[in-house]
């Protein structure tokens, strides 16, 4: 889909660039980048920043570093177009998992404008800069609440948006229609989920010092594409129901077939001279094992004195349902001595499948953000996890580490993020 | 605040000034196209006007740039390396918009806005 649209997009470039007079054509360039060393206390247990980028434990310096870039073509005094490309960890290295944005603009007045191509989902306060850390307060955004975002922080299609000054303040509402297929990577395997039909409404309503926004999206999922999880969907097919009744049920849970996952949720954010407060709220609703239900959200206080904005936060994502049990069943007692285990066997890979999504964690976090220049700040910041029995789906756990137990990690950041 | 004075507008309210300088339109209120201009960074003039109109300082106003621009929404204000620099692009572009202080003001320009005003 990314490369047809590039191909559309090219095409319309094209078009514009012989179509339009020379002085209403411009190319301008920018860029950012992050330059930071973080350390991870838990040598089992690796940290990832989103769900798209590698999981390091230890010492590292590619954890949040980011490197972007970014080209602002004016077409005509209606039309323009943005391209963005990011560089940073990806699991998996694919062209499509480094464009952020591709799209071509169309305003046809003051109020209205319309996206096409790969554009930026506007769901919660940060989701549109997430790689931009000159821009926002913390080394990182924050964990529990944007790890689940990054997968549809961009898609491929066309939004429509309408602003307007509504009672001295200034209200933004915009529908998206998109489709995306991020490539993931975890537990050494490669796989990619495609969301089809993915519908985004969100409104966002700013006033003196407060923004409010309020988003809800939908998606089909429509492909999952993972060896692994095939695997075990055939085997559990392939099991008689007369020797596991609930194989079937679980095969159907992982199955990505007919599953849908819908988004919504709330921020508000005030940043008056000195003081900076940012709190969102999300839920995550889902019928699919393996991106179960969750509620996630974060509450941040910053405040300035002099070049220094000293911050703390808290953030929480809970699981919705229950964790899971798999019962293994009773087996007959004349079952071949290889089906008995080899159905144990299995039963023992869906418990842990089932398990290693949910994620059940919190964390405080303390720092500062200082501001050396105009083009150049640098953060410190500390992190303080708490993964809860079960809980820890947004984290890489080796082989030995009981997933059952409840873990603390501690995570110290140091960072320096330019824009030019 | 001054623009050319061919521009059609009259006169600007601080809501309006606002919407053009923080990047939430691209336009005039009559629909014509806006250009804003920024003096130099650092500057006490630059520091001084955003103080005044949205009670931000520059390194807040960096930041908020930076959002904007990278989230792909709008592009921040041309910077100019003066208040003569300013002048000048005024006086040959209708869309241009500037702050300038008001010992500066010259009979070229029209103002269509007093940051001292409500």
């Amino acid at each position: 889909m990314v490369y047809r649209c590039i191909r559309i997009f090219t095409v319309i470039l094209g078009c514009f660039s012989t179509w339009t007079q020379a002085d209403e054509f411009a190319v301008e360039f920018s860029g950012f980048a992050s330059l930071a060393v973080s350390y991870s206390d838990d040598p089992d247990i690796d940290f990832r920043s989103n769900y798209l980028n590698d999981e390091k434990a230890g010492w590292s310096i590619d954890r949040d570093s980011i490197l972007g870039g970014q080209v602002n073509i004016s077409l005509a005094q209606e039309w323009d177009s943005v391209v963005q490309v990011v560089l940073q960890d990806r699991e998996i290295k694919d062209f499509s998992n480094y464009l952020e944005l591709a799209f071509v603009r169309y305003r046809p007045n003051r109020n209205w404008s319309v996206r096409g191509g790969r554009i930026n989902s506007d769901m919660y306060l940060l989701s549109e800069y997430p790689s931009v850390g000159y821009a926002y307060l913390w080394a990182r955004p924050p964990h529990e609440h944007y790890a689940f975002a990054s997968t549809v922080s961009h898609y491929d299609g066309f939004d429509v948006e309408y602003s307007s000054d509504v009672n001295e303040g200034y209200l933004r509402v915009k529908l998206a229609a998109a489709q995306t297929e991020p490539k993931l990577g975890a537990l050494n395997q490669d796989f990619s989920i495609k969301f089809n039909n993915i519908l985004t409404l969100s409104t966002t309503y700013v006033k003196d010092a407060w923004t409010f926004r309020a988003s809800t999206s939908k998606a089909d999922i429509r492909e999952f594409k993972s060896d692994q999880f095939s695997s075990l969907i055939n085997a559990l097919n392939a099991i008689p129901p007369s020797l596991w009744s609930q194989a079937a049920d679980y095969a159907q849970g992982f199955d990505a077939k007919n599953k849908n996952i819908n988004y919504s949720a709330l921020g508000l954010a005030y940043d008056n001279f000195d003081w900076l407060f940012q709190a969102e709220i999300g839920t995550v609703n889902s019928d699919w094992l393996i991106s179960p239900s969750n509620y996630t959200g974060y509450v941040s206080l910053g405040y300035r004195i002099g070049e220094l904005t000293y911050f703390a936060s808290l953030s929480v994502a809970k699981n919705k349902n229950a964790k899971p049990q798999v019962a293994p069943p009773e087996l007959p007692s004349y079952l071949p001595e290889e089906i008995r285990l080899a159905t144990l066997q299995l039963v023992e890979g869906t418990d842990i499948a089932s398990k290693r999504a949910i994620v059940d964690q919190y964390s405080f976090n303390i720092g500062a953000k200082w501001y050396f220049s105009n083009n150049l700040v640098i953060k410190a910041q500390i992190d303080h996890f708490v993964l809860q029995p079960i809980g820890g789906g947004l984290w890489d756990m080796a082989a030995q580490t009981d997933v059952a137990s409840k873990h603390q990690i501690n995570l110290f950041s140091l960072s320096g993020s330019v824009v030019f | 605040m001054v623009v050319n004075k061919e521009n059609d507008i009259k006169t600007l309210s601080k809501r309006e000034v606002i919407d053009i300088y923080m990047g939430r339109y691209l336009t005039f209120p009559n629909g014509a196209n806006a250009q804003p201009l920024d003096l130099p960074a650092q500057s006490s003039l630059k520091n001084d006007f955003y103080l005044k109109l949205v009670n931000q300082d520059e390194r807040k106003i960096n930041a908020y740039w930076a959002r904007l621009l990278f989230s792909g929404r709008a592009k921040p204000p041309e910077a100019v390396e003066s208040v003569d620099d300013a002048l000048k692009k005024i006086k040959i572009s209708e869309f241009s918009i500037a702050y300038i202080p008001e010992s500066e003001l010259t009979d070229a320009v029209k103002v269509v806005y007093r940051l001292n005003e409500n």
